[in-house]
């Protein structure tokens, strides 16, 4: 692996990335979006009389933990928690995006070919591409987790909501298993990409990552399931585990000669 | 420099290169002829690792080229049959990325350096999606020329341009070959293939002849001596066809055109025979058989039984 050729390979990624104008839309709406939904519900659940908030609606496991505290102060901590799950899928779309159209626009370009022929190997090519592809997604969604942080302590949320919000089980969603996912979503992304000739196809076969996610902050919004420390420690691994196969998998299913001659 | 050993590519059973072997010696510019399907963007494909040989060897440099040889590459810059940049980014931009890629000191000067020698500076920040054909080749092959590889293998490089753009990059290819670099030259131009090879391979799936223009000529046509004469020269053909030494004579062009086995032996004789008939002999001039014709000739013998076209 030399260094300078995957910083080559990034810098291509990401000023042919900036002149599409989709992804650059894409870059500005979304951390607005996940940054506009937690704040505008958390302000909006302020101005609840506190009766309402009634720790009877919240999932037993939550609430059993929760006992004690006030019910406005359980709905928070319930909603933060909730929030927090959306910074998995936050930083998602735009990598996925970035990585279904950076092989195949190569193939369609013809660009490939005289790639091909310079000393970067597989490896470089994939790892450059899948890091222009994946960095800018959980960057803006760490910009965005931040304003939410921000705002959070300007509308004066309560103290447990606060701490759920900025502690080390959220700084292990966020800092950890968002990028894990990204990653996972980004490589199989340039698989898709590697093998077939429509983006759309290959960004959709990745979008495929984000169902079991969904399934869990489901499971969680329904108290099937509580993400505790451990669990998430749990994933966390599992996570790695099948970057690791996945990077193996995108640098054995690059089959150079194939690309260049069976993709027409 | 370059050594291929009776390299042979299949695509799914189509057998696209068979038992090629050849070399291309230091300094050499040695001019691959074939028409389309030839296997020409095969052979070099097969040349850089880009495709692995279903069987045979390969050499650049003395070191042996597989899919696996990243570091040789360096060693060859390539002009694809299709340029293939990024469109959407700036001509220098995709220059300077393949800088980096080879590891060429200082990229953006050398960028810089080579844009203003292909005449392309002033465009240099417009997205390539702007140039035109001409403008597109040159830079591809500036793009070739990155790193200063002692080997070129340019496929095609004026295929699809207007003369005028076809002229500019023979003349660049011709300053090139007086660099001392090793260059391969994939064309299907006759007239590009005989100014610019020091040697021709003529290829057609196998390897049908490879040597200077001239000596190829010489051994398909041995020698053409035309002969004009003050009116028609049709009634001294037979006489002409009688002599010995003389290989084949046609009428063309209202002159006897004579292929004899040796100049310098046989034009003597052919003249005095003409003579003492009474020929009225305005001029005698040896000819070289175009190199067309000698192309065209090779390639039908070339052609396997049942092709057709
Ligand atoms: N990717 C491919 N798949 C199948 N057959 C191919 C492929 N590329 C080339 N061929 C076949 O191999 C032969 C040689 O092609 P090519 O090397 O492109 O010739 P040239 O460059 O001389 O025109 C042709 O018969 C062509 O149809
Ligand atoms: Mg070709």
């Amino acid at each position: 692996m030399n260094l300078h050729r995957i910083a080559a390979v990034i810098d291509k990624e990401i000023h042919d990335a900036l002149r599409n104008r989709y992804i650059v839309m894409l870059m500005v709406l979304l951390p607005i979006v996940f940054a506009a939904i937690p704040i505008l519900s958390l302000t909006s659940i302020r101005q609840i009389p506190p009766s309402r908030g009634s720790s009877g609606e919240l999932p037993p496991a939550l609430a059993r933990r929760l006992a004690g505290l006030p019910p406005q102060a359980q709905l928070e901590v319930f909603l933060v928690s909730q929030f927090t799950l959306l910074f998995w899928i936050a930083p998602l779309a735009i990598p996925m995006t970035i990585a279904a159209y950076s092989v195949v626009g190569e193939k369609r370009e013809k660009a490939l070919e005289p790639l091909l022929a310079t000393p970067v190997t597989t490896g470089e090519l994939l790892t450059g591409k899948a890091l222009a592809a994946a960095c800018p997604g959980i960057a803006l969604s760490w910009a965005a987790y931040l304003l939410v942080v921000a705002a959070a302590h300007g509308i004066r949320l309560s103290p447990p909501a606060l701490e759920t919000l900025w502690g080390p089980t959220a700084w292990v969603q966020i800092f950890a298993l968002g990028p894990l996912i990204t990653l996972l979503a980004t490589l199989t992304g340039l698989i898709v990409s590697s093998r077939v000739n429509d983006p759309r196809l290959a960004e959709q076969i990745g979008m495929v990552v984000i169902l079991p996610l969904l399934g869990l902050i489901l499971a969680q919004s329904f108290g099937i399931l509580w993400l505790s420390g451990a669990l998430l420690g749990v994933i966390a691994l599992f996570l790695v585990g099948v970057d690791a196969l996945l990077a193996a998998l995108a640098v054995a299913l690059f089959e150079r000669e194939t690309i260049l001659t069976r993709w027409r | 420099m370059i050594r291929a050993e009776n390299l042979t590519k299949r695509y799914d059973g189509i057998l696209a290169l068979d038992g090629l072997t050849f070399e291309v010696h230091e300094g050499e510019l040695l001019a691959l002829l074939g028409p389309n399907g030839a296997g020409k963007t095969t052979t070099l494909r097969l040349l850089l690792g880009l495709i692995s040989p279903t069987s045979g060897r390969i050499w650049i440099a003395g070191e042996p080229m597989t899919p696996g040889s990243h570091g040789l590459r360096r060693r060859i810059g390539y002009l694809p049959e299709t340029p293939g940049f990024w469109e959407r980014l700036p001509a220098w931009k995709n220059l300077e990325i393949y800088a980096r890629l080879y590891g060429v000191p200082a990229p953006r000067s050398r960028v810089m350096a080579l844009l203003e020698q292909f005449g392309l500076a002033d465009r240099a920040h417009d997205p390539v999606a702007t140039f035109s054909r001409g403008m597109r080749q040159r830079l591809a092959l500036a793009r070739a020329l990155i790193h200063d590889p002692p080997i070129l293998l340019l496929d095609e490089p004026t295929a699809g341009l207007d003369p005028e753009a076809a002229l500019e990059v023979r003349e660049r290819l011709r300053a090139l070959k007086g660099q001392g670099r090793t260059i391969l030259l994939c064309t299907h131009d006759l007239e590009e293939a005989e100014r610019l090879g020091d040697r021709v391979a003529i290829l057609r799936t196998r390897l049908l002849a490879l040597d200077t223009p001239d000596r190829l000529r010489a051994q398909r046509f041995g020698v053409v001596v035309a002969i004009e004469l003050d009116g028609d020269p049709e009634p001294y053909l037979p006489r002409v066809q009688g002599q010995p030494g003389v290989i084949q004579a046609a009428l063309r062009n209202g002159r006897l055109e004579i292929q004899v086995t040796d100049l310098r032996a046989v034009t003597p004789n052919l003249v005095r025979s003409l003579v003492e008939a009474g020929a009225p002999i305005l001029s005698v001039t040896p000819v070289k058989a175009s190199l067309e014709e000698l192309y065209l000739q090779i390639i039908r013998e070339g052609r396997g039984p049942g092709e057709s076209g």
